[in-house]
């Protein structure tokens, strides 16, 4: 009962038709598109004088002709001697048709997809812009970014034209262009008025928070959308007091139904008359007396008034905006130096900050970036610098290298349930070492706190001998304790509960049970502090502090871990953040935030929503399942930033796996931007910071195998002399900017593949079949997730054969990474086509 | 015949204010049909906004029926000065059209 809503802002460029009248169809009306009179247009122009559609303008008969078309091939024959001349073109070195043509529609695709970037990008300026008030202080800037972004959209298709128009002769072109320029001149001056305003009224509209009033809107905006035209200009009139007492009427009436407000029209008895009026209206001169639109560009433009013309004031358009795209290309020009000289400048802060950055703490560094801030820090160079300055201090040599703690009494870390060996892996990550060494350096540390006298005794007295083995069951009998790192870097167990030597015993048939029961209330006990946890999260979003941190407390207590005051309170000299907890709420909220940005407000909204939910919200949702939940006072901004975060999730969503991403459309929000956005985030900065200090150049295998396994002492040396050249990943760059990082698994097996950069949906058509999209499915009804996993599998595909390529040019093409690549496309394809159809080409 | 004087001289009036005479004439007809779209927007809206909560199903009731003279009626004794309100909105939809397009030239 309540169909999706209308767009109450017009402008559906493209899509709208135009009546124009036909020559083919004996002058009667067809509807023909902005876009499909701009190509008849560009045809005309290009045309031979002999090939002018019947009806259009003819360049004269006889002698006349005969000399246009000896200028014609004469210029055109002068362009090919002075291309031949400059080596830009050879006789028969013609580029086949079918190439040619696969290159223009490669062309006229990107062309497309560009234009619908800009016409969004104008869409979005417009809707900030409309929703501004006129006293607001930020309208100004508003305002000029719009007006950039219309200017934007504005130049491209100019410019674009230009280069339909670049073989037609010279005159013709000129002619042509200048009637673009007006076609620019209304879709994007006059009409776009039109459009902000309409926009500044749905944002009344929905300020006005009653449903009532919304809905009734909606319906009279759908009805008149639906009028002919005669009852459209009947509208007109009626308003304009042609007819006393129908206009508001017929306004009113449009929320029931159109065809009443048709009967109250037809009733003036103007309706049969009005197409004929309207054209008297429009024809005689009797009715222009003030200054027209075009007579004020005219004279803006510097146009004299005796001079004027339609066709003179196109002209000078065109010629504007050529001046303006100059322009614009000299100060892009410009800002590319200063970007230049900026960047030299950037490196040379870079480098003071890098000697700076050894006298201050590094782990200070380590948590801003955690905490968000990364953006600036990594844009400056500074995150690189940092945790090169790491590499070197660990290249210098075995454990004395370790960021060693600053307290007297060295650092004490509570065991987890990764055991003691997890907690010095994860203080030393927590300190800034990456994730691929953390492992080792703590390995190595504790094979050398097994030769320490206290743990011989200790194994000794539970009758173990001093070898690895016996060591691994140590870990095992571990309970509870800390393990604490001393000012020189020697480990020491403190306050250790081990498991009981009954127990140990009975680890037989009947410990077998006992260790289920240990595990289920394990289990039990760690889903309870997820649930505190997730209570910590909600009262952080809704903005309860004090409840917040209440949470936060019961969660460390219910998790032995350190408690909120020694984790978060202020940094004091001297002292490190411990075992970060996993998923720290505030640093969770800053990545968030940066991604969606919404308030906390906003996001509490729909932070707890279905993946799957979200990919159904539209901005003019009307109904439960597509209106987005309502945050405090809803405005256009706060709907539009949850667009936006839509947007983003179904692009994160569309490259995941089938399994996955069936998994995902369950997932709530929050989980979802947790596991693929947030943590990819930070190993996307941990991996940066490996290509930094290790950079494999493309070409060198400068993978060792993996690195987390445990080490037998023998093997521990060798690994502490490659130190630093050992890591558990690959990164590959290509020319065309495309860079992939291969992770491997302990056993030195690739794991996956992760490719980013380089290619973009704009050029995913390039491996899909022409109708991709009516295959897709059978032709059925599909959401946009749908389309957005094909796209994104296709640019994967793209940026896959990317890598191999390289690879293939450095002699790799026979390497394991280059197999695992060729089987990985061959099942995406696979996959792709099982679930969707024969979508790839 | 006199209507048709009257709607020509009404048109040709509306297409002289908004400044679009000398545009080709099916964009002054796209033009002015976008240009009512706003208006019956902006009208309806203002009407909506005034009119008391308790009397919107009876509004309902006349806008379904399609009988003008009620709906004016109406109109008139639940909104203050509905008369003054149309034109004012009528009038400021021109003048932000034209304000609207000259800010973007």
């Amino acid at each position: 009962m309540n169909p999706e809503k209308p767009k109450l802002s017009q402008v559906q460029s493209g899509t709208k038709k135009e009546i124009v009248k036909n020559p083919k169809t004996e002058g009667k009306l067809e509807l023909e598109t902005p876009q499909e009179t701009m190509e008849r247009l560009a045809k005309e122009a290009v045309k031979k004088p002999e090939e002018k559609t019947e009806g259009a303008e003819k360049i004269g008969e006889g002698k006349e002709a005969a000399e246009e078309k000896l200028k014609t091939v004469a210029e055109s024959t002068s362009e090919k001697a002075i291309k031949y001349l400059s080596g830009e073109w050879l006789p028969g070195k013609e580029e086949g048709p079918e190439k040619k043509g696969k290159e223009e529609k490669v062309k006229k695709e990107e062309a497309e997809s560009r234009e619908l970037y800009l016409k969004n990008r104008l869409e979005e300026a417009r809707n900030i812009l409309a929703g501004l008030s006129e006293k607001s202080p930020l309208r100004e800037i508003a305002f000029n970014k719009y007006k950039d972004q219309r200017d934007a959209l504005r130049n491209f298709l100019f410019q674009n034209k230009e280069a339909e128009l670049k073989d037609a002769p010279k005159e013709q072109a000129e002619v042509a262009l200048s009637s673009f320029a007006g076609e620019l001149f209304e879709k994007l001056y006059i009409e776009e008025a039109q459009n902000l305003r309409a926009r500044q009224l749905e944002i009344k509209v929905e300020k006005s928070k009653d449903h009532w009033i919304s809905n009734s809107l909606y319906k009279a905006i759908d009805s008149y959308r639906k009028l002919p035209l005669k009852y459209k200009l009947g509208m007109s009139l009626a308003l304009f007091g042609l007819t006393a007492g129908v206009g508001v009427p017929a306004v009113l009436t449009l929320s029931a139904s159109a065809s009443i407000t048709m009967r109250i029209l037809g009733g003036m008895a103007t309706a049969v008359g009005l197409e004929k009026a309207m054209k008297g209206a429009q024809e005689k001169e009797k009715y222009r007396k003030g200054e027209t639109l075009l007579q004020k560009m005219w004279k803006k433009v510097g146009g004299k008034v005796e001079d004027f013309s339609q066709e003179g004031v196109w002209g000078k358009i065109k010629e504007g905006f050529k001046q303006d795209i100059e322009a614009k290309k000299e100060k892009e020009a410009k800002a590319a130096k200063i970007f230049e000289a900026m960047e030299t400048r950037g490196r040379e802060l870079d480098a003071k900050l890098d000697k700076l950055s050894k006298r201050e703490r590094w782990e200070e560094k380590k948590r801003w970036a955690l905490a968000g801030a990364m953006g600036g820090l990594v844009a400056s160079g500074a995150i690189a610098y940092a945790f090169r300055g790491v590499y070197e201090m660990w290249k210098g040599g075995g454990l004395h290298a370790v960021p060693l703690p600053e307290k007297p009494g060295g650092v004490r870390l509570g065991i987890g349930e990764r055991g003691p060996e997890g907690a010095v892996i994860d203080y030393l990550k927590s300190t800034g070492v990456p994730e691929a060494t953390a492992g080792k350096q703590a390995h190595l540390m504790f094979l050398d706190f097994m030769k320490s006298p206290d743990v011989s005794k200790f194994m000794a007295e539970k009758g173990m001998a001093g070898n690895k083995e016996a060591y691994l069951e140590l870990m095992k009998l571990i309970k509870k304790g800390a393990v604490e790192i001393a000012p020189d870097g020697k480990l020491k167990l403190a306050n250790m509960e081990y498991v009981s030597d009954a127990f140990r015993k009975a680890m037989g048939a009947a410990g077998e049970k006992a260790l289920e029961a240990d595990n289920a209330s394990k289990v039990a006990a760690n889903l309870a502090a997820q649930e505190t946890y997730r209570g910590a999260e909600d009262a952080f979003y809704a903005g309860k502090t004090t409840d917040y941190y209440k949470s936060l407390e019961n969660y460390y207590t219910q998790t032995g871990k350190p408690h909120a005051a020694e984790m978060y309170g202020p940094p004091k000299a001297g002292e490190f953040w411990l075992n970060p907890p996993p998923g720290d709420i505030e640093t969770d909220w800053k990545f968030i935030n940066g991604l969606s940005h919404l308030s906390k407000e906003e996001y509490a909204v729909v932070k707890d929503l279905k993946v799957g939910e979200v990919l159904k919200k539209t901005y003019w949702g009307m109904t439960d399942e597509t209106r987005f939940p309502v945050a405090g006072e809803r405005d256009h901004l706060e709907l539009w930033r949850k667009i936006g975060l839509r947007n983003k999730i179904t692009e994160m969503a569309s490259k995941l796996p089938d399994d996955e991403l069936q998994k995902a459309q369950d997932m709530d929000v929050h989980d979802f931007l947790k596991e693929h956005y947030i943590e990819p985030q930070v190993e996307a900065v941990k991996a940066e910071s490996v290509a930094e200090v290790i950079k494999p150049p493309v070409g060198a295998e400068a993978h060792l195998g993996g690195t987390e396994a445990p080490l037998a002492g023998a093997e521990a040396s060798a690994v502490e002399k490659a130190a630093g050249a050992v890591h558990n990943k690959i990164i590959e760059n290509t020319d065309a900017g495309v860079k992939g990082i291969f992770k491997y698994a302990p056993d030195g097996k690739i794991e996956k593949l992760i490719v980013s950069g380089g290619e973009n949906a704009s050029k995913a058509s390039k491996l899909l079949q022409d109708n991709w999209r009516e295959v897709l499915r059978g032709g059925k009804l599909t959401a946009n997730l749908d389309r957005s996993v094909i796209e994104s599998r296709a640019v994967t595909i793209l940026q896959n054969q990317d890598i191999l390529k390289t690879m293939e040019e450095f002699g790799r093409g026979n390497s394991v990474e280059a197999d695992y690549i060729r089987q990985s496309m061959q099942k995406t394809i696979e996959l792709t086509e099982k679930k969707y159809g024969d979508v790839f080409k | 015949m006199t209507n048709e004087i009257s709607a020509e001289n009404v048109i040709g009036n509306i297409i002289d204010e908004l400044g679009i005479s000398d545009l080709p004439v099916e964009v002054q007809d796209r033009i002015l049909s976008q240009f009512t779209e706003n208006l019956v927007k902006s009208i309806a809206l203002a009407i909506m906004e005034r009119l008391p909560e308790d009397k919107r199903e009876e509004f309902e009731k006349l806008s379904e029926a399609g009988e003008q003279e009620k709906i004016n009626q109406f109109l008139t004794a639940q909104i203050p000065d509905y008369q003054n309100l149309v034109q004012n909105e009528v009038n400021s939809a021109k003048e932000e059209f034209k304000k609207i397009v000259e800010s973007l030239s």
